[in-house]
């Protein structure tokens, strides 16, 4: 697919920049053939070559190119629940620079929209995956309590190129705005944070502005501390970190290196724009659970 | 940043990347000039990085552009380019020229892999192309009134809210939110590093209505001048 195509670009993207690629971006591009062509009736069909569709039986079509720019996001509250704060969003995509819909997303890690709630107070934090409900909207049921947040939306159009979409919402229920808070760091940009039944501890290198920092996350057994190595997948990925800034305005969701581990080290390389601190959820699961481990970094 | 100061950096980083990128870099990427660069130049960078443009070099060429790789890479990983002060995720603006992610990670790995501009072995596929905005139906309506007011807690008149100018000291910061009359927020923009040279019009990309009793609040910092310049239909 043309998206997973990007995926595999951001990929080497990310891995060049390390000092030991994981996979040759060169060996990434080479060993898969770029998709020309696509189905115009079911645009997940798609070939190298001229073809027809072997659902429908249309001719397969030159796949138009991606563009430049971001896509748009609406993003309207639901009717605000008895404490305030929202019920739930609807989310509206468009294409960029235009009014026209954006087309139907990739299925990346087992859904076509993840969706980050973040608090203005760095404290509040969600994962979600709002009900797809077609042309380009979505529809999330989930209770928001009063407060400033910042909405993230990361996702791959089916023609396009890999977005990361950000909108800052107040819900109802706080007339004032919340004072932002400068979070604080573990010593030496290593911490150790616990969970339901895991403890994750951080070693961070490299953080530098305008670097790909190196975070190494090891999971122990929160009760005995012996190393974690029955980790299980969670959205088709070993462990899914999102890093933002303080500010909230700089925001990137990334996997770890490691492909297919089960613990107990999970890694990731990611890029550090400016200076200041930076919030990093780790979500990882084991024995059915979801665990959320919250770091912070401070960026020289 | 001044721009002497900024033209002063931009040399320098460029002196370090004409080091850097010599003639025999390595190409550790896929990422090239031809096939995903040159649609971002052309779209995001061009209007002011071109001969006898507004800005002091060229980026329309692979040639004028790699000795400036190294000061490109800062400059959009820093956000500072292109020109925009508003932050990022707080309002929608139509005119908002920004660098999505992906084109800034694109652009990094250009540059940290040798900034190729195109590889005997890169296979076909399709590169960036520039979008294409809808013109939409001819503006029938009368034009905008400017409406300036002083930062603060201000009613505002009702209409529809198409566009806002912050005028503030030069590197000040203001955050402007709607209050509407049942409580709920809105946030239209958080406007930083404020420069005087680079001072657009922000036009809301879904005009916002406002009702009768609705009211601004510009909660400013570092800055003794603060005033909010708004357009309304």
């Amino acid at each position: 697919m043309n998206g997973m195509r990007w995926l595999v670009l951001l990929l080497s993207v990310a891995l060049h920049a390390q000092t030991v690629p994981a996979v040759p971006a060169t060996q990434a591009a080479a060993t898969v053939a770029p998709d020309r062509f696509w189905c115009p009736m079911h645009p997940n069909v798609r070939s190298p070559l001229e073809g027809s569709c072997p659902i429908c039986r249309m001719t397969l079509v030159p796949i138009p190119p991606p563009t430049v720019g971001e896509y748009r996001m609406d993003v309207t509250p639901h009717a605000a629940g008895r404490g305030g704060g929202f019920d739930g969003l609807r989310l509206a995509f468009y294409e960029p620079g235009s009014n026209r819909p954006a087309p139907a997303f990739v299925t990346v890690h087992e859904k076509p929209l993840h969706l980050f709630i973040v608090g203005r107070d760095l404290e509040y934090f969600a994962h979600l995956h709002p009900e797809e409900t077609g042309g380009a909207t979505f529809d999330l049921r989930h209770d928001i309590p009063p407060g400033e947040y910042m909405v993230i939306a990361d996702f791959v159009a089916s023609n396009g190129t890999p977005q990361t979409l950000q909108r800052a919402i107040v819900t109802p229920g706080r007339n004032v705005s919340q004072p932002v808070r400068t979070p604080v760091p573990h010593a030496s940009g290593a911490g150790a944070v616990t969970a339901t039944d895991v403890k994750v501890t951080m070693e961070a290198r490299d953080l530098a502005a305008g670097k790909f920092a190196s975070l190494r996350f090891a999971v122990a057994d929160a009760t005995t501390g012996a190393p974690v190595t029955d980790m299980e997948p969670y959205l088709a990925a070993p462990a899914h970190v999102l890093l933002v800034s303080a500010d909230l305005t700089y925001a990137t969701h990334g996997h770890p290196d490691e492909e297919n581990t089960r613990g107990p080290i999970v890694s990731f390389d990611l890029l550090m724009p400016v200076p200041g601190f930076y919030k990093v959820w780790l979500q990882v699961q084991r024995r059915g659970r979801v665990q959320t481990l919250p770091f912070v970094v401070q960026v020289k | 940043m001044r721009p002497i100061v900024a033209l002063g950096f931009v040399a320098g980083a460029a002196c370090l990347s004409l080091a850097h990128l010599g003639a025999h870099t390595r190409i550790t990427t896929t990422v090239t000039w031809e096939r995903e660069i040159a649609p971002i130049m052309k779209a995001r960078c061009a209007t002011c990085h071109q001969e006898s443009g507004r800005a002091p070099m060229s980026l329309t060429t692979y040639e004028a552009a790699r000795p400036w790789a190294r000061a490109i890479r800062h400059e959009v990983v820093t956000r500072r380019m292109p020109k925009w002060h508003a932050a990022r995720g707080y309002g929608d603006f139509s005119n908002d020229p920004s660098l999505s992610p992906f084109e800034i990670q694109l652009i990094v790995a250009w540059v940290d892999g040798g900034a190729p501009k195109s590889l005997p072995n890169t296979p076909p596929g399709p590169g960036l192309s520039p979008s294409h905005g809808e013109a939409g139906a001819p503006d029938q309506q009368p034009p905008p009134r400017q409406v300036a007011m002083p930062c603060g807690d201000r009613a505002l008149p009702s209409g529809r809210l198409m566009a806002i100018r912050p005028q503030l000291d030069p590197g000040g910061s203001v955050r402007v939110t709607v209050v509407l009359p049942d409580g709920q927020r809105e946030i239209l923009g958080w406007f930083r590093d404020f420069d005087p040279e680079f001072a657009p019009m922000y036009t809301l990309r879904i005009p916002l209505a406002i009702p009768a009793g609705a009211r601004l609040v510009s909660d400013a910092s570092s800055t003794q001048r603060c005033s909010i310049e708004l357009s309304i239909r």
